[in-house]
């Protein structure tokens, strides 16, 4: 004969067989979020974040890509504290035949994002596409030419700014 | 205390391991409520890109021998007033691109959504377009455009397509 106080604990075992195991269960559910949530794309997921890259990179490629033949060492200065790894190589290359060709064309370019999509942002870094246009003009005359650009930046984030580290020009293929 | 030493042991044992149990069930619960979920967002997101890209590309490729099959896809692309102008434009369009005899083809080369929301996006496409006249060589220019797109009942729609203009920088 099964007594009430035995009934009772058979309730009380069931019962935290199933509380227990839903504890289990949401357990590795929420281990399982969040892992996928920190591989994920997050690119305007997290609003905040993506504004944030998406105002780093446009005030960077300004920065970069605007000089005046009087001063383009301010400029290639300015670049060195927003470019990281690759990227500054590229830009030290581009650079390069800048500070030769401006001072002679006494060339004033001035450059200005247009457009710009975060296509990728996960944990710290980001894949950007960036549409500009640049006004390029010679001092002392009154030739200017304006001109469309689009590229791609891998940004990263160190010590709590976005660095470009990476630019890929879509150099014309097949 | 009387009433305790009245306790069974093993009763007392098995409440104990179910307030244990609800305790645990109730921290693991709250984890699993809190954990962030960003997958509808994602989701939505990849959708409206994808979808961005592949209307992008049809709006970018036409056949002249096929050119009636051609417009049909970006009928089927379009949506609001860009299908308006598809439709309306339609029949001058396909006589202009059989005289021409030209086929355009095109490759995205990148794409990014600059906005989104539940039933809007905007998509930027770097593109790469080939148009190949009847006669002479083939004519590859690069090309930035950018589009509206629309969430309708038959999916993600673009509803305006433009190219980004060249203009003067001002400082």
């Amino acid at each position: 004969m099964i007594t009430s106080a035995r009934w009772l604990l058979v309730v009380l075992g069931v019962a935290t067989v199933l509380v227990g195991g839903f504890g289990v269960w949401a357990t590795v559910a929420a281990h399982t979020l969040r892992t996928a949530a920190a591989s994920a794309n997050t690119a305007l997921v997290d609003r905040s974040a993506t504004a944030s890259v998406e105002q780093a990179v446009s005030g960077a490629v300004d920065e970069i890509f605007s000089y005046s033949y009087a001063d383009v060492g301010k400029t290639r200065a300015a670049a060195q504290g927003l470019l990281t790894d690759a990227a500054i190589r590229q830009y030290d290359q581009l650079f390069a035949l800048v500070e030769r060709q401006a001072p002679k064309e006494k060339l004033v370019v001035a450059t200005k994002v247009t457009n710009v999509g975060v296509e990728l942002l996960n944990d710290g870094r980001a894949r950007v596409l960036v549409f500009a246009n640049q006004q390029d003009s010679r001092a002392g005359t009154s030739q200017t030419s304006y001109g469309g650009t689009m590229f791609a930046v891998t940004a990263v984030r160190r010590g709590g700014r976005w660095l470009i580290e990476n630019i890929e020009t879509f150099t014309s293929g097949t | 205390m009387t009433w305790f030493r009245r306790i069974d042991p093993v009763l007392g044992t098995a409440v104990a391991l179910l307030v244990a149990a609800v305790a645990f069930a109730a921290v693991a619960g709250w984890s699993w409520i809190s954990a962030p979920r960003a997958f509808g967002v994602a989701q939505h997101r990849d959708q409206a890109l994808r979808a961005g890209e592949q209307a992008v590309l049809n709006f970018n490729t036409l056949d002249y021998r096929s050119v009636n099959a051609g417009l049909r896809l970006w009928e089927q692309s379009s949506t609001g007033p860009l299908r308006s102008q598809v439709v309306a434009g339609q029949a001058s369009f396909a006589r202009q691109i059989r005289q021409a005899k030209t086929v355009t083809t095109a490759r995205v080369l990148d794409a990014a959504l600059t906005g989104l929301s539940a039933r809007t996006a905007t998509i930027i496409v770097a593109i790469q377009i080939t148009v190949t006249p009847a006669t002479g060589p083939p004519n590859t220019k690069q090309s930035r455009l950018e589009g509206q797109l629309t969430k309708t009942s038959s999916g993600w729609k673009l509803s305006a397509l433009t190219q980004v203009p060249v203009q003067a920088v001002r400082s």
